[in-house]
C-alpha cells in the first residue's frame, strides 16, 4: 500500500486488463500513463508504451529475443529493463512491474527507474 | 508460378579483370518487381548463410508495411513494381559509344576524365585498367590488417564482425528505403580498420570498378576501431550512366573511441535517377566523424548524413553541397543527435538552385535531456540564381537540456548586383563574374575535398554555370 | 449552441455562415501528431469532445461614450460585455469600437467578406468550431486618414469549466489610418481537477494601404485552461503592422500568427515573448507570407523555459515567385532556465524567388555564466542577478509598448522568476 497523501492508503497495484485480453501485446493505462504489456515465452513484461525516439506505440512493435522493436524506426528496448539496445532511440523507456493473478493482469502503480544501456 | 530466373544472357557491363570474383553472375537475371522469391534468389546467388537470408526477408516484410515519407522531394513518379531489383537484362542492341549523349561526352572532356574511364562511366562496357595501381594499395592495406572488400565477401569471410555491426546503426525498420536496401542490398564496401591504424590513402570504391560500385542498392559498413583513421571516398564528379532509376544505398559507420572517419561523396547521377540514401554514423568517446556530401546530379535526392554522438567528447561534422538544376530536387542536409556530455556538432550546408531547380535543406539537431556542455552550430546558405528556381530550409531543433549552446543560421540570396558590377568593372564578362562568385560561394566546402575531386568539381561547376548566363 | 434568443437576433447572413462552419466542423477530425503543424502537441489526452460552447449573452453592453485615458475600452467577462467606452471625439470622427454582435448590422459588408474568406481557408477543426460558435468579440473600425495615438483596450476575462469560449477580435484600419490596440485574455481558473476552459480565439486584422497598427497582446489564462488561437493579418500596400504577443498562461497554448504582406512596401514586425513554467506546453507559430514585391517582415520570438516546461516554436517565411525584392528574416531565441526543460525550434524558409534577402536564426542556451558572475560580484544575490538578466532579455522588445502594457508584462515575468 502507498500513502495517497491525504491519509488514505492506495494499493500498489492497478488492475489493467483480463488475462484473456493479452495475446502478445496490449496497451493499458495506469493512472493515465500509457503502458505496453507483453507476453513472451519468458513471461509477462511491461514498459512505457511510447517509444523514446519519436511518438509511436511499442505495443504495436515486434517482440524478439527478449527485446521489442519499435515499428516506426526499429528502435530496440530490453523487455526486462527498458534499456535501449538499438538505434535510433538513445534514451531508455521505464520498465513497470507486472503480474498475472487469478486471470487478471496487474501493473505496479509506479514504474521502476529506467536503465541506461 | 513464375520463376525468378528467366533466361540466360550476358553481363550488362563488359568483362572484368582477373582478381574480381563473382558468383555465376552471367546467367542470372531477375524479372521486375519484388517478392520473397527474388529475395531468396538473391541470397542464394550470393551463397549467404541463413541468418543473412532471414534478415533480408524480415526487411522485405518491413518494406511492404512502411509508408512513403509524407515530406521531402516529390517521389510521386516512383513505381516500385516497374523496377529490376537485381540485374537488368541486356538490351537487344547493347549500348555503344555512339549511343552516349553528346553532352555527357563533352562533360567528360571538360572535367578531364581520362580516356580509359570514359567508356566505363558511360556504361559502354569497356575494360578499365586500374589493376596495377590498385594492386599495390591492396597489398599495403593487407599488411596493416585493414579489411577493404565488398559486403558479400565480408559476410562469408568475416561473419563475426558483420553480425556484430550490420544493421545496428540503421535498423531495417528505420524507413522504407532502408528496408528496401536491407532486403535486396548488393555490392558496396566493407571496411574494418584495426586499432591505432591510420590509413593515409583515401579508400575509394571507385577503384574496385565493377557494376557494383554504381549499383542501385549498395550497402556500406565501415568500422574504425579505437584510435584509427580512415577517409573513404565514394562516387565521382563525372556524370554516371545509371542502369536503373532507383538508387537506395545504406551507409553505416561505427567510429569507436578515439577514431576518426571522414566519408566523402560526390554524386552526379544522370537526371532520371531517384537517389534516396540513408547514411548514419555512431561516434563514441572522443571520436570524430565528418561527412562531406556533394549532390550534383539525379532527379530527386533525399539524403541526410547523420551522426549519433554516443560518447563523451565526440564531435560530428556535415558539409553539404547541393546543386539543383532544371527538373531537379535536392532535398539534403544532415542530422546530429547528442546523446552524451561534452559533444559538439557543426553542419554547414550550401546550395545553388537554377533553371527551375529546387534545393531544400532538411536537418535535425537533437539534444537529449540532462546533458552537459553540448555545442552545435548549423549554417545554411542558399543561392538562387534565377527567378524560376526555389530554395527551402527546414531545420528542426529539439533541445531537451539547459546546458547547451546552439546556433542556427540560414540565408537565402542571389548573386549580389554590387559584386557582379564590381567584378565586371574589372574587366570580366558577366559569365566570368557569376562563375567567380559561385565558386567563391562553394569554396569553403570544395577545399575539404581531395585535390583531384576539387579540381573536377570546379570544372563541373564551370560547365553547369555555362548554361546559366548568356 | 448559442441561445435561441441571441441567435434569432443575428442577421441571416451570420446564421448562414455559422451553419456552413458547423458543417465543416462535422466533416473534420481533431488534429493529430501525424500532421506536421501538430507533431509536437499531442491532443489525444485532452477530452476535446466534452467541451460545450459557451452560450453568448444577449447584447447587453451600454455603449458608454466618455473620455478616458484610453481611446476606448471594451471589457468582457464570461462572454458578456460589461463595460464599453469610446472617446466621443473619436466617435464623431467615425471610429467604432463595438461588441461584435452589435456590429453585425452596421458592418455587414466588411464582416461578411472577412468571414467568407475565413471559411474558405479553414484548415483545422478548431477554426471551424470557432466560426460556428463564436460567442463574443470586439470590432474596431478606424476610418481613413485618422491617426490615433492612445491605445484601445480590449479585455477578455474568460471563465468556465468544461466550456469552449470563442472570442473574436476584428480590426479594420482605413487608408492612412493609425491606431494601437492592447488586448488581454485571462481567466481565473475553475476548481482543481475540473476540465478547465478551452479558449478558442481568433484575431483578424485588415490594414488598408498606408495604414499602421500596433497590436499588443497578453495571454494569461489560468494554469488549468487551454488556449488555441489563430491570428490572421493582411497588410496592404505601404501599410505597417507591429504585433507583440506575450504568452504566459494556460496549461497548453497553441497559437498561430499568420501575416500576409499583400502589397508593395508593406511591412510587418511579429514579436513574441513567452515564459513557460513547469508543466506548461506552449506551441507557437508565425508565418510571414510574401505575396507581393518589395515587402519587409521580421519575426523575433524570445522564450524562457523553466525546468519541466516544454516550448515549440515553428516559424515560416514563405516567398511566392512574384515577390521580388522581399526582405524577411526571423529569429528565435530560447533561454533554458532549468533542468528537464525542452525547447524545440523549427524556423523554416520556403523561397520561390531569387531577388530576396531572407534569413533566419535560432539560438538556444542558458544564461551567460560570466554575466551572472559579474553581477553577483557587484553585490547582487544569485536570484537578483538572474532576474536582471532575464528582464534584460525581454525588455528590449517592449520599448515601443504602451507603458502600462510594458510594466504589466515585465511584472508577470518577475513574478514567475521569484517563484521558480
Amino acid at each position: 500500500m502507498t500513502d495517497a497523501g491525504n491519509g488514505s492508503r492506495r494499493p500498489d497495484w492497478v488492475r489493467v486488463a483480463a488475462e484473456a485480453d493479452l495475446v502478445s501485446a496490449i496497451t493499458v493505462s495506469v493512472d493515465g500513463a500509457p503502458v505496453a504489456v507483453f507476453r513472451t515465452e519468458d513471461g509477462v513484461f511491461a514498459l512505457d508504451d511510447i517509444c523514446s525516439h519519436e511518438y509511436s506505440r511499442l505495443s504495436e512493435g515486434d517482440v524478439w529475443g527478449g527485446e521489442v522493436y519499435c515499428q516506426k524506426h526499429g528502435s530496440r528496448f530490453s523487455l526486462r529493463t527498458g534499456a535501449v539496445t538499438g538505434l535510433p532511440a538513445t534514451q531508455p523507456v521505464r520498465p513497470w512491474d507486472v503480474k498475472v493473478e487469478a486471470g487478471e493482469i496487474w501493473v505496479a502503480r509506479m514504474p521502476r527507474n529506467p536503465v541506461a544501456s | 508460378m513464375s520463376s525468378p530466373v528467366t533466361d540466360t544472357s550476358q553481363e550488362l557491363v563488359g568483362e572484368y579483370q582477373h582478381g574480381y570474383h563473382f558468383p555465376d553472375e552471367s546467367v542470372f537475371k531477375t524479372r521486375k518487381g519484388l517478392d520473397e522469391q527474388i529475395v531468396n534468389a538473391i541470397s542464394e546467388r550470393k551463397g549467404e548463410p541463413d541468418w543473412m537470408r532471414q534478415f533480408r526477408l524480415r526487411s522485405l516484410a518491413a518494406f511492404r508495411k512502411k509508408s512513403m515519407p509524407n515530406w521531402g522531394a516529390d517521389l510521386s513518379d516512383l513505381d516500385f513494381d516497374d523496377l529490376y531489383y537485381y540485374a537488368k537484362p541486356t538490351d537487344q542492341k547493347g549500348r555503344t559509344w555512339e549511343d552516349v549523349p553528346e553532352n555527357i561526352k563533352k562533360t567528360f572532356e571538360r572535367i578531364g576524365i581520362p580516356e580509359a574511364e570514359r567508356k566505363f562511366l558511360a556504361g559502354v562496357g569497356a575494360q578499365y585498367d586500374s589493376e596495377v595501381v590498385y594492386h599495390s594499395i591492396k597489398e599495403d592495406l593487407a599488411k596493416k590488417g585493414v579489411i577493404f572488400t565488398d559486403p558479400e565477401t565480408a559476410v562469408r569471410e568475416h561473419p563475426d564482425l558483420v553480425k556484430q555491426y550490420f544493421g545496428t546503426v540503421i535498423p531495417y525498420l528505420d524507413n522504407k528505403f532502408a528496408a528496401l536496401n536491407s532486403a535486396v542490398w548488393s555490392g558496396g564496401s566493407f571496411v574494418y580498420v584495426p586499432k591505432g591504424v591510420k590509413v593515409e590513402v583515401p579508400l575509394q570504391a571507385y577503384f574496385r570498378i565493377n557494376a557494383r560500385s554504381f549499383g542501385q542498392f549498395e550497402r556500406t559498413l565501415i568500422i574504425a576501431d579505437e584510435g584509427s583513421f580512415v577517409h573513404y571516398i565514394e562516387g565521382c564528379t563525372a556524370p554516371v550512366y545509371a542502369t536503373e532509376s532507383l538508387h537506395s544505398a545504406v551507409v553505416e559507420i561505427i567510429a569507436l573511441p578515439g577514431s576518426r572517419v571522414r566519408y566523402t561523396t560526390i554524386q552526379n547521377w544522370s537526371n532520371d535517377v531517384y537517389n534516396l540514401v540513408t547514411k548514419r554514423a555512431m561516434a563514441y568517446k572522443d571520436a570524430v566523424v565528418e561527412w562531406v556530401d556533394g549532390n550534383i546530379g539525379s532527379k530527386r535526392t533525399m539524403k541526410y548524413p547523420s551522426i549519433w554522438l554516443m560518447g563523451e567528447g565526440a564531435h560530428g561534422e556535415v558539409l553539404s553541397i547541393a546543386f539543383a538544376g532544371k527538373g531537379q530536387e535536392q532535398d539534403t542536409g544532415g542530422k546530429a543527435v547528442h546523446a552524451a556530455n561534452h559533444t559538439s556538432s557543426v553542419i554547414t550546408a550550401k546550395s545553388i538552385s537554377r533553371g527551375g531547380g529546387i534545393a531544400s535543406y532538411r536537418g535535425l539537431l537533437k539534444v537529449n535531456p540532462g546533458l552537459h556542455d553540448v555545442r552545435s552550430r548549423v549554417v545554411c546558405d542558399a543561392l538562387i540564381l534565377d527567378e524560376h528556381s526555389a530554395s527551402n530550409t527546414f531545420p528542426y531543433m529539439e533541445i531537451d537540456s539547459d546546458d547547451v549552446s546552439i546556433e542556427h543560421e540560414a540565408r537565402v540570396s542571389r548573386i549580389s548586383e554590387e559584386q557582379l558590377f564590381y567584378l565586371m568593372s574589372r574587366g570580366m564578362t558577366e559569365a566570368e563574374a557569376s562563375l567567380m562568385i559561385v565558386s567563391g560561394f562553394l569554396d569553403p566546402l570544395v577545399k575539404q575535398l581531395p585535390m583531384e575531386y576539387a579540381v573536377e568539381l570546379n570544372r563541373l561547376i564551370e560547365l553547369e554555370m555555362e548554361g546559366t548566363v548568356g | 449552441m448559442p441561445s435561441a434568443a441571441a441567435v434569432s437576433a443575428e442577421p441571416l447572413w451570420m446564421r448562414t455562415l455559422r451553419t456552413r462552419a458547423r458543417e465543416q466542423f462535422q466533416s473534420l477530425k481533431w488534429p493529430t501528431t501525424a500532421e506536421e503543424e501538430w507533431r509536437r502537441t499531442d491532443l489525444s489526452r485532452v477530452p476535446l469532445d466534452s467541451f460545450a460552447p459557451v452560450k453568448p449573452a444577449a447584447p447587453s453592453c451600454p455603449a458608454d461614450v466618455e473620455r478616458g485615458a484610453a481611446s476606448g475600452l471594451l471589457r468582457f467577462q464570461s462572454a458578456r460585455c460589461l463595460e464599453s467606452a469610446l472617446d466621443p471625439r473619436l466617435y464623431e470622427a467615425g471610429v467604432r469600437l463595438l461588441p461584435l454582435d452589435n456590429a453585425l448590422e452596421e458592418f455587414e459588408a466588411p464582416l461578411h467578406s472577412l468571414y467568407q474568406k475565413a471559411l474558405a481557408e479553414i484548415d483545422n477543426r478548431f477554426l471551424a468550431w470557432h466560426y460556428a460558435e463564436w460567442s463574443h468579440g470586439a470590432l474596431l473600425w478606424v476610418p481613413a486618414g485618422l491617426e490615433i495615438t492612445e491605445p484601445f483596450l480590449i479585455d477578455f476575462q474568460e471563465d468556465g469549466d468544461g466550456i469552449m469560449s470563442a472570442p473574436h477580435l476584428a480590426v479594420f484600419l482605413g487608408v492612412g489610418a493609425r491606431a494601437s490596440v492592447v488586448q488581454r485574455i485571462s481567466s481565473r481558473g475553475g476548481a482543481a481537477g475540473g476540465a478547465g476552459l478551452l479558449c478558442n480565439a481568433v484575431v483578424d486584422v485588415r490594414l488598408g494601404d498606408a495604414s499602421a497598427l500596433q497590436l499588443w497582446e497578453q495571454q494569461e489564462l489560468a494554469p488549468g485552461d487551454i488556449y488555441i488561437r489563430h491570428a490572421q493579418a493582411e497588410v496592404g500596400r505601404d501599410a505597417s503592422l507591429r504585433h507583440f504577443d506575450a504568452e504566459f498562461g494556460s496549461r497548453l497554448a497553441k497559437s498561430r500568427v499568420d501575416c500576409a504582406l499583400g502589397g508593395t512596401g508593406a511591412e510587418a514586425f511579429l514579436d513574441g515573448a513567452y515564459y513557460c513554467r513547469k508543466g506548461q506546453h506552449m506551441d507557437l507559430r508565425t508565418v510571414q507570407r510574401h505575396r507581393s514585391p518589395k515587402a519587409m517582415s521580421r519575426a523575433v520570438y524570445k522564450g524562457a523555459v523553466d525546468g519541466g516546461g516544454r516550448t515549440v516554436y515553428q516559424g515560416l517565411i514563405e516567398v511566392s515567385p512574384g515577390a521580388a525584392g522581399t526582405d524577411a528574416w526571423l529569429t528565435n531565441r530560447n533561454l533554458v532556465l532549468g533542468e528537464a526543460a525542452r525547447a524545440d525550434s523549427i524556423p523554416t524558409l520556403k523561397i520561390g524567388n531569387n531577388d530576396v534577402k531572407c534569413s533566419h536564426g535560432s539560438t538556444t542556451g542558458k544564461l551567460n555564466a560570466e554575466e551572472l558572475f559579474y553581477l553577483q560580484s557587484r553585490g547582487l544575490s544569485a536570484a537578483a542577478a538572474r532576474e536582471m538578466l532575464v528582464i534584460g532579455y525581454f525588455e528590449d522588445m517592449l520599448t515601443a509598448a504602451p507603458e502600462a502594457f510594458r510594466e504589466s508584462t515585465l511584472d508577470t515575468i518577475r513574478g514567475r522568476l521569484r517563484v521558480a
